[in-house]
């Protein structure tokens, strides 16, 4: 697409967005005190500012999506109830084309079959989920994976028995199939989906209390399970959209009739809605045969409809990031997992299991997440004893270890060293080895707490918070309205500013020579002194640059108040970038803290001067193409890495619309743990709320200082390798000069010995402290079983985005492309022998999502397409800016929302922002009103036979316009209220970045394009696989010397 | 031939601190895993003495190809192949940023290097005995015979 980005066009200032920004300002964040951490790992430090933390004002990580119920039951038989809890819903085994079976049937062949099953009924219970009505798209529910087999609703059949149902053999219902109490649970095997399964015997009884529990009523999506009896075995039928119950085999029907005489009409629109069946009664034993694998039928097989694989049936993250709940059920004492993600949470015991593991074991670590009001971390003084840590491993008190002694030591989980227990710490410990005042020691039963960190934990004495701001005043920041922009912003945030009245502040400005501003309190008006000698930089009146904020605060306002205009006339098009980095840091060395560059062009002058290479388009496609995105000049490098030494965190804000070198200026921020802001081609009439957002988002949220993080864990793992924006300061340091709640970091680990002895690993992340066990696990199965999706992705992306820099773009994408199909080989492999696997794709549950986050990173801007594809600017910015995403911003950025909204619009009813639709152009209805949402910017597409009325009422009069020149704000009627309800709603569950409202028109090119079509990633784009595609190409390759 | 111990003596002491430059470099890298040493202070140290190091080693070559010995000049071709690669592709400094990403490479590096130092200076400590053998022995025939076959 065109180097230009379609919103060039001005839009008018858009007045209703801006909520935010003054939400933002006022909260106060507590910053806290610089705490620096030699080799403890910091704490924040006490005094200033323990105190004020609050929770931040911003929820947490939205996750909009609803959550999936508990993974997997509990193993704990159930006994025959059936309907029980719900269960999970969709994790259900596989099976059969496309759908996953929940509950595959039980007889499996070396199972005795239970006598009877009793299908207790549960026939069908998914509420009832709307069918869309006419909508196009036919996924109307959240739940992908399953397929519904329609069996017809149940409500008929509820009540009768159906003596005799003929074994079916036929898979595609699900059911339930409860297990009458008295069962034992059976194993488990694994077998439950060998073709032949089929033998019911009988289900004799069913249904007994069906009746009551069945709704009177169930809506035809639902048709499902009822049916269900049977045993998924073969995989064999794509599913067809509704199915209706005569189609199939006959096996199948007389099944089926037997149960539901009557079918109604299952409709087509229906079908996902199906997914959920599962929750019913799963008999315990089931599940964990269910929970084998799940699977996808991609071969044409007999009997079915259609060869191939049926789009609409293929798993889809649309209620979002699911964590996996089982792991947080066995160790309840764990750090929440928004602090701290396995990629599986088992881990192998053997090194030889490790190597067919082919996703990575790592962690995903964020560890200042935001936490939503209720759940704060507790913070723990240990101001008397002195913070309890192993003598050995300086592992902090955590609730893994263990009392003995009768309280007079402590066993250490990470070590096993036994430890004293400091007189002022010691408590009696009760007959169960519980200490007897655990409840009011809070590091003893959370896995996350902070400690305030007594002196001995500082380097020096928490230095003030310092912001220091190095802006670019050249032609363009200021014809571009930024200057005027960002002094506005940074004023508001004065009364924010984390330090109450210790802050610092100062600022240089630049083009061809640098302006230092003397601002000392006795003054009225700042001074300006301006040095043109850029190649022997020294600092004028070092003492008077840097200057305490409420003690100059009618200077520094004074300052902020005139700089747009002191630089209006200025014609000056060069840039003294590196000279002006140079004496910012002279001047913030003693201190340390943050400086925020603002750059609106390639430095020009001076040491660190930039190329225009981005323009050389006959290095792309060749070996060298890489160097394009690796800092071209090691000045940046050494800068950087001198500002990490002496504690300066750099964010650099880039704002041209020609190319600037984001790769060589984005290494400032890399490698002190800052970040990028990227807004290409700013036009202050049109950015203005996003920098605003983004810029008093940066100032006032919660920052530790001088940081130093390290995860710590048990003998015989280590981690190897780490990734993410910060520098380490030794093997295993992370050295992070300022850090905050939106930066994640991730981490891969590997085993030092060829056996682990243990049964727990236990991990510990020292920022704040954030404790976690994971079981050691003998099995491949059980590792799969344990995985995680969304840190598994995070962690990709940011291995594919460095491989990006050293070899070519598509080498990165197939390395993603390899370790995915490598994996689920591996895990083919498992299971082949039992399963009559032909035709299907098989996958466990819990990965049931990684080929689609796969696709979806491949297509991401850092990994997509050519060079041409994207601008070589905004890759790099994608790319640094992904290198820091916590896992689930991540994956709403690689698969954003999509929902519909001209149907709320019209009615009353609530907007529901669980009823996404898949990433695909069939989702979008041309009379429909469509909010896309990534996390980083908002598209609204207007369908072409969208009711005028709707638009009218969103954009006014002038509907007809270009909607690059208009924007959506709000306006005197209910419907546009109510969608700037719902933006403004969407963008406070995710505050991290402000998502820009784009207005798109349905055949708007290439606008539309630009905005929206390149981001489906189900479909095909430029060359790139769509969703479907993609499986086959994945099955393929499984199937290759498997 | 007088002066032949002394330029094998030269090569020795060449070859010597070239062993020790190698060796330091090593002890650095194994000092940062054991976070004896960080990042910055091991760059700084190492980026000190590596160019030193290229230097001594091109001038070793060539002082060998000056005096005509051959095959020493042939096997001391490799590291400076070596040596002029990573320069050439910028690489030789040590990246303070990324160091911990590559020290395992680089010690494996230096090892090999250390290795093949450590044998060239058996062979040049040889030849220096022989070349003192044999200008002392000069008027043996069969020890000048002997030797001069090298």
């Amino acid at each position: 697409m065109g180097p230009e980005n379609p919103n060039r066009p001005n839009y008018p200032l858009r007045p209703a967005a801006t909520p935010f920004a003054s939400q933002q300002s006022s909260t106060p964040f507590s910053s806290s005190g610089p705490a620096v951490g030699s080799e403890a790992p910091a704490f924040r430090p006490g005094p200033p500012a323990a105190s004020n933390f609050q929770a931040p004002p911003f929820a947490g990580g939205p996750l909009v999506g609803t959550e999936v119920p508990a993974f997997r039951p509990p193993p704990s038989i159930r006994s025959g109830e059936v309907v029980g809890p719900p269960p999970p819903p969709s994790y259900g085994p596989p099976t059969s084309g496309f759908q996953r079976f929940p509950n595959p049937p039980v007889s499996s062949a070396g199972q005795v079959p239970p006598p009877h099953i009793s299908l207790t009924g549960q026939p069908v219970i998914a509420p009832p989920t709307r069918p869309p009505p006419g909508h196009a798209s036919p996924f109307s529910h959240p739940q992908p994976p399953l397929v519904s087999m329609g069996s017809p609703p149940q409500i008929i059949k509820t009540g009768q028995p159906n003596p005799n149902i003929p074994p079916p053999a036929d898979q595609r219902f699900s059911t339930p199939i409860p297990r009458p109490s008295s069962q034992p649970s059976s194993p488990p095997t694994g077998t439950s989906y060998p073709a032949g399964r089929g033998t019911y015997p009988g289900y004799p009884n069913m249904q007994p209390n069906s009746d009551s529990q069945a709704p009177p009523m169930l809506p035809a999506s639902f048709q499902m399970q009822q049916g269900g009896y049977g045993p998924p075995m073969q995989s064999s039928f794509p599913l067809q959209r509704g199915y209706a119950p005569q189609a199939p085999p006959t096996s199948l029907l007389a099944q089926q009739r037997g149960y539901a005489p009557v079918p109604p009409v299952s409709t087509s629109s229906g079908l996902y809605s199906g997914n959920q069946f599962q929750q019913h009664g799963i008999a315990p034993a089931q599940q964990s045969l269910a929970e084998d694998f799940s699977s996808l039928s991609l071969g044409s097989v007999p009997g079915s409809y259609d060869a191939g694989l049926d789009i609409t049936a293929l798993p889809r993250p649309l209620d979002g990031d699911v964590e996996p709940k089982s792991y947080a059920d066995m160790y309840p004492m764990n750090c929440d997992s928004r602090f701290l993600r396995l990629t599986t949470s088992g881990i192998p015991n053997s090194q030889s299991l490790a190597s067919r593991w082919h996703l990575s074991i790592g962690a995903v670590v964020c560890p200042l997440a935001e936490t939503p009001p209720g759940e704060e971390v507790p913070i723990v003084n240990f101001a008397t004893t002195g913070i309890i840590r192993c003598r050995r491993c300086r592992t902090y008190v955590n609730p893994y270890v263990a009392f003995t002694d009768n309280g007079r030591k402590w066993r250490c989980n990470i070590c096993s060293l036994l430890n004293d227990v400091p007189s002022d710490y010691f408590a009696h410990v009760d007959a169960s080895g519980r200490r007897v005042d655990l409840d009011q020691r809070p590091e003893l039963i959370k896995g996350s707490v902070e400690f305030i960190a007594p002196a001995e934990y500082m380097v020096r004495p928490p230095m003030p918070p310092l912001y220091f701001f190095l802006i670019d005043v050249s032609i363009s920041a200021v014809k571009s309205g930024m200057l005027e922009v960002m002094s506005q912003t940074i004023k508001s945030c004065l009364d924010s500013l984390p330090g109450s009245t210790r802050t610092q502040i100062g600022f240089i400005t630049y083009d061809s020579t640098i302006h230092f501003y003397n601002m000392k309190s006795s003054l009225a008006q700042p001074q300006m002194m301006v040095v043109s000698d850029l190649d022997d930089i020294f600092v004028p009146l070092p003492d008077d640059l840097l200057v305490n904020l409420s003690e100059s605060r009618s200077v520094v306002e004074a300052f902020l108040d005139s700089l747009p205009s002191m630089f209006q006339e200025n014609m000056n098009v060069e840039s003294a970038f590196g000279p002006a980095l140079k004496a910012a840091f002279l001047v913030m060395s003693q201190l340390g803290g943050k400086l925020l560059i603002f750059q609106n062009s390639l430095p020009s002058l001076g040491a660190g001067l930039l190329k225009l290479r981005g323009d050389d388009i006959r290095v792309y496609g060749t070996d060298k193409e890489h160097t394009l995105r690796l800092p071209e000049d090691p000045f940046y490098k050494q800068m950087a890495a001198d500002f990490t030494k002496y504690q300066i965190a750099v964010n650099v804000y880039a704002f041209s619309d020609k190319y600037t070198d984001i790769a060589t200026l984005g290494t400032l921020a890399k490698y002190t743990g800052g970040q990028v802001y990227y807004y290409p081609n700013f036009q202050a009439s049109i950015h203005k709320e996003k920098l605003k957002h983004e810029l008093t988002r940066d100032l006032t949220r919660e920052t530790a200082w001088e940081a130093v993080m390290r995860i710590r864990c048990g003998k015989g793992v280590r981690f190897t390798s780490y990734h993410g924006n910060f520098m380490l300061r030794s093997t295993d340091l992370l050295a992070l000069p300022a850090v905050d709640c939106d930066k994640a970091y991730a981490a891969q680990l590997s085993l030092e010995e060829t056996l682990l002895t243990t049964q727990t690993v236990y991990f510990q992340v020292a920022l704040l402290v954030h404790t976690a066990a994971a079981p050691v696990v003998a099995d491949l199965g059980e590792m799969y079983r344990l995985a995680d999706t969304g840190a598994i992705i995070s962690l990709f992306s940011r291995l594919a985005i460095e491989k990006t820099l050293s070899s070519k773009l598509e080498e990165a994408r197939n390395g993603v492309q390899h370790r995915i199909v490598k994996a689920l080989r591996e895990y083919r492999n498992l299971y082949a022998v039992q399963h009559r696997l032909s035709g299907r794709m098989i996958y466990p549950e819990s990965l049931k999502f990684l080929p689609l986050y796969g696709l979806a990173l491949c297509k991401s801007l850092p990994l997509r397409g050519g060079y041409s594809d994207v601008q070589l600017d905004e890759r790099s910015a994608a790319a640094y800016t992904m290198m820091a995403l916590p896992v689930k911003s991540l994956l709403k950025l690689l698969y954003p929302n999509l929902v519909r909204v001209d149907e709320c619009l019209v009615k009353t009813e609530e907007f529901d922002t669980r009823k996404r639709l898949p990433l695909t152009v069939e989702s979008l209805d041309t009379r429909g009103l469509y909010i896309f949402d990534d996390g980083f910017q908002f598209v609204v597409w207007f369908g072409k036979a969208l009711s005028p009325d709707i638009t009218k009422n969103l954009v006014g009069e002038d509907f007809a316009t270009d909607f690059s020149k208009v924007s959506l704000s709000q306006r005197d009627n209910p419907m546009s209220r109510k969608i700037m309800e719902i933006l403004n709603q969407s963008r406070k569950s995710d505050p991290s970045y402000f998502q820009l409202c784009h207005l798109v028109r349905q055949g708007d090119q290439p606008r539309e394009g630009f905005f929206l079509l390149t981001s489906l990633v189900e479909d095909q784009i430029g060359g790139a696989n769509g969703y479907a595609d993609w499986m086959v190409l994945l099955f393929r390759q499984v199937q290759q010397n498997a | 031939m007088d002066w032949l111990p002394f330029i094998w003596l030269i090569f020795s002491c060449m070859n010597l601190t070239l062993l020790g430059l190698n060796f330091y470099e090593f002890l650095g890298f194994s000092d940062l895993e054991a976070d004896f040493l960080n990042p910055y202070e091991l760059s700084s140290r190492i980026n000190y003495v590596i160019v030193p190091e290229y230097l001594l080693h091109g001038a070793l070559c060539i002082l060998f190809l000056m005096t005509g010995h051959w095959i020493m000049f042939l096997l001391s071709l490799p590291t400076a192949y070596y040596n002029l690669k990573q320069y050439l592709s910028n690489k030789h400094l040590v990246d303070v940023t990324e160091v911990f990403k590559v020290v395992s490479t680089e010690k494996k590096a230096r090892l090999i290097k250390l290795g093949f130092y450590v044998i060239f200076f058996g062979l040049v400590i040889t030849r220096l005995a022989l070349s003192v053998v044999s200008t002392v022995f000069a008027d043996d025939e069969d020890i000048v015979a002997w030797s001069t076959i090298y």
